[in-house]
């Protein structure tokens, strides 16, 4: 609590103790007067100064002056006990609404708190200790074990494990050693490192990330706008229609003045909109907290509203849907053993550094021997051709074993493949795939489970490759061979049947996540572009944090239309009530704060760490 | 240009809308908002005007809430 809090909370304490006191135990009526006004001016004090001030300054239609209003005519009916429960309620309302704020503000903070206070950096030799602003780009900072890396850069010297779950969400550690670019962010967890800083702080990652996640209000959810409108109206429209219920019956109908007044200041006292006003952004911020913590930010509020609505999810194949490296799937030997073909196809290539070739070395496995191979030629397009153990080996493209007039019955049509020739003859060939990411089927059917109906998968790949993958995840459609701008066309027809979603690695999807309803990178830690063509950004690899941002945008609604709900029905069921006849300013004083606290109380389950579980 | 304030004591959010709206009404201010939840303000004007805004920007902030401060980041 701050000290204003603090001294907001004794002086509703002994309002409340003067009002108690003088109910319960003081019998003559002047004293009983003088403990209620006593409490009231106790706790309203206040209110009324800045009530008068606001008049002043053309402020008209302002909670503060509405309760001194309510309370003021309280006092002209007589109602003392009232006037002064009224304004003391009032207050715990504000004081707790100002606590509530406060420690979801604190929440917040908590979650983003991924910028170090400081950083040490060499200079002439020497170790200073400054802010992370005051670093040039080129400099060299020295990280402690423990310490937060204050700007990205490569490692100098020294070799250690980084915690990135703050950046990431990922809980398993990062191995990086001299040479390896570090992100702002990560923490050292083992020994002291140096870097040097490849920008300054504020194009590091940590600034980047902390600034849109702060900016993230300017993408304001239909809710939101709703509601900020609404506030505007309600306010006005309740003092009217305060006024019409004082002054019209006894006009009209000449009905008593004194009983509708009453009435009349019942309106007055649930006129202020805050229980909506607070808990709906608050419900917003706190789901783009929860979900940064665990690498997941998302631009704006916006989107979450529309990723709630989402029917169909389409998929990028390549390094989205698949982990975007090869790996053998299939070893077909001709005349020697598929381990032995295996074995000079990895020696052969073992002078590449080609994608393929370093999925087959990593397929062999075992250490190769250098010196048993000689005469490595390489015939560019085609493959290589080498010596091993003074026997000819060619591995390559099928074309490669024809031009050295080699028949070799491959049956790895629209597959990528490497053939091989050992001795003069046909050896066989080894084919290769993209492995589905190992949670891609479990994570697909959480998207089901999470309500999207429809989940396809677009792809630049072959038919066969693409059905293979589409049948192996369970998604419910697929599409190949399309171009970048097929894509386009492919993800604006699934629109007009839906609102959609696009998932993919944010660099060549970019034209892609521009036009669709809700736009996610993933893999995008580091990368500027994705960054800026999506919607929700997974800034690392794990496909299940879309099912996880889908249920999360669902509870955020609920929660959100939970509390519109609440707040407007007892709102209005107050004001029925009262023209109906019950006009019990502390029953509307208990509905009004009491349902600000419930609204509150229910956004902060949003901030709870286990909303966004993995 | 853009600068970045902190801004603090202000409880409500109506109230903060309503200071985002009269900061907006500056005279030289091309774009501003409030962040509630994080409480930081982003106000776009002239490098020339910012000191005669930022008194403003104090001024309307307390005619809604007495103790509003402002302080760059």
């Amino acid at each position: 609590m701050t000290k204003r809090q603090r001294k907001n909370l004794y002086k509703i304490l002994i309002s409340a103790a003067l009002i108690l006191v003088s109910a319960i135990f003081v019998k003559n009526e002047c004293v009983q007067i003088s403990l209620f006004c006593a409490a009231y001016a106790l706790s309203g004090f206040d209110v009324l100064c800045s009530a008068v001030r606001k008049i002043f300054s053309k402020q008209l239609f302002d909670e503060e002056i509405l309760m001194s209003v309510a309370t003021v005519g309280a006092l002209i009916l007589q109602e003392f006990s009232e006037a002064a429960m009224v304004m003391t309620l009032y207050q715990l309302g504000e004081l707790f609404q100002s606590v509530a704020v406060g420690k979801s503000r604190r929440s917040i903070k908590e979650l983003m708190k991924l910028k170090a206070d400081f950083a040490t950096v060499i200079r002439d030799g020497r170790e200073i200790r400054v802010t992370p602003e005051e670093i040039s780009k080129g400099e060299t900072i020295l990280v402690i074990p423990g310490e937060k890396v204050a700007l990205d850069g490569i490692i100098e010297e020294g070799y250690s494990f980084f915690d990135s779950s703050s950046l990431t969400g990922e809980s398993l550690p990062r191995e990086l050693k001299k040479g390896d670019y570090v992100f702002s962010g990560m923490i050292n967890i083992q020994s002291p490192v140096k870097i040097k800083t490849e920008s300054v702080y504020r194009e590091s990652t940590v600034a980047k990330i902390l600034n849109l996640v702060e900016t993230s209000s300017a993408y304001k959810s239909q809710s939101e706008k709703f509601i900020t409108k609404f506030s505007r109206k309600y306010t006005p429209c309740v003092f009217f229609a305060a006024l019409a219920t004082a002054i019209v019956p006894t006009l009209l109908f000449g009905q008593s003045f004194s009983v509708w007044l009453r009435r009349a200041l019942v309106f007055l006292i649930v006129s202020c909109p805050c229980a909506l006003v607070i808990s709906v952004p608050l419900s917003f911020f706190g789901a783009i907290g929860a979900a940064s913590k665990k690498g997941v930010l998302i631009k704006g509020s916006e989107h979450i509203e529309t990723l709630s609505k989402t029917t169909t999810i389409a998929f990028d194949k390549t390094g989205t849907v698949t982990k975007g490296e090869f790996s053998v799937s299939k070893i077909c030997a001709f005349g020697i053993s598929e381990e032995k073909l295996l074995e000079i196809t990895a020696y052969a290539e073992s002078f590449s550094n080609h994608p393929i070739a370093l999925s087959i070395i990593k397929e062999y496995g075992k250490e190769i021997h250098k010196e048993r191979i000689k005469n490595v030629i390489t015939i560019p397009g085609k493959g290589i051709s080498a010596e091993i153990d003074g026997k000819r080996v060619l591995a390559g493209s099928r074309q490669l074993l024809i031009d050295n007039e080699i028949h070799i019955p491959y049956k790895g049509e629209g597959v990528t493949g490497v053939c091989v020739a050992y001795d003069n003859s046909a050896a066989g060939f080894i084919l290769l795939e993209d492995k589905v990411k190992e949670n891609a089927t479990e994570s697909l059917q959480a998207l089901k489970k999470a309500g999207i109906k429809r989940i396809v998968m677009l792809t630049g790949d072959n038919e066969e490759t693409a059905l293979k993958v589409q049948k192996e995840v369970g998604a419910d459609e697929a599409y190949a061979e399309l171009l970048p701008q097929d894509k386009v066309e492919k993800v604006l027809l699934l629109k007009k049947e839906g609102i959609t979603a696009f998932v993919g690695d944010g660099i060549n999807d970019a034209p892609v996540l521009s036009c669709v309803d809700v736009g996610f990178a993933m893999g995008a830690l580091g990368s500027d572009a994705a960054v800026e063509a999506a919607d929700i950004v997974i800034m690392n690899d794990n496909l299940s944090a879309i099912g996880q941002a889908v249920a999360l945008s669902k509870k955020t609604m609920k929660i959100v239309r939970q509390n519109i709900a609440l707040s407007l029905g007892v709102k209005f069921g107050v004001m029925v009530l009262s023209i109906l006849g019950f006009d019990n300013m502390y029953a509307a004083i208990f509905a009004d704060v009491g349902v600000m606290i419930i609204a509150v109380l229910n956004a902060m389950r949003m901030m709870s760490r286990e909303v966004f579980s993995t | 240009m853009i600068k970045k304030y902190e801004v603090s004591e202000i409880d409500c959010a109506v109230c903060a809308g309503k200071i985002e709206d009269a900061i907006k009404k500056i005279d030289g201010v091309k774009s501003a908002q409030l962040n509630f939840i994080m409480q930081t303000l982003t106000v776009e004007a002239e490098e020339a005007d910012f000191s005669r805004i930022e008194k403003e920007i104090v001024k309307a902030g307390r005619k809604t809430e007495r103790d509003f401060e402002l302080r760059e980041i």
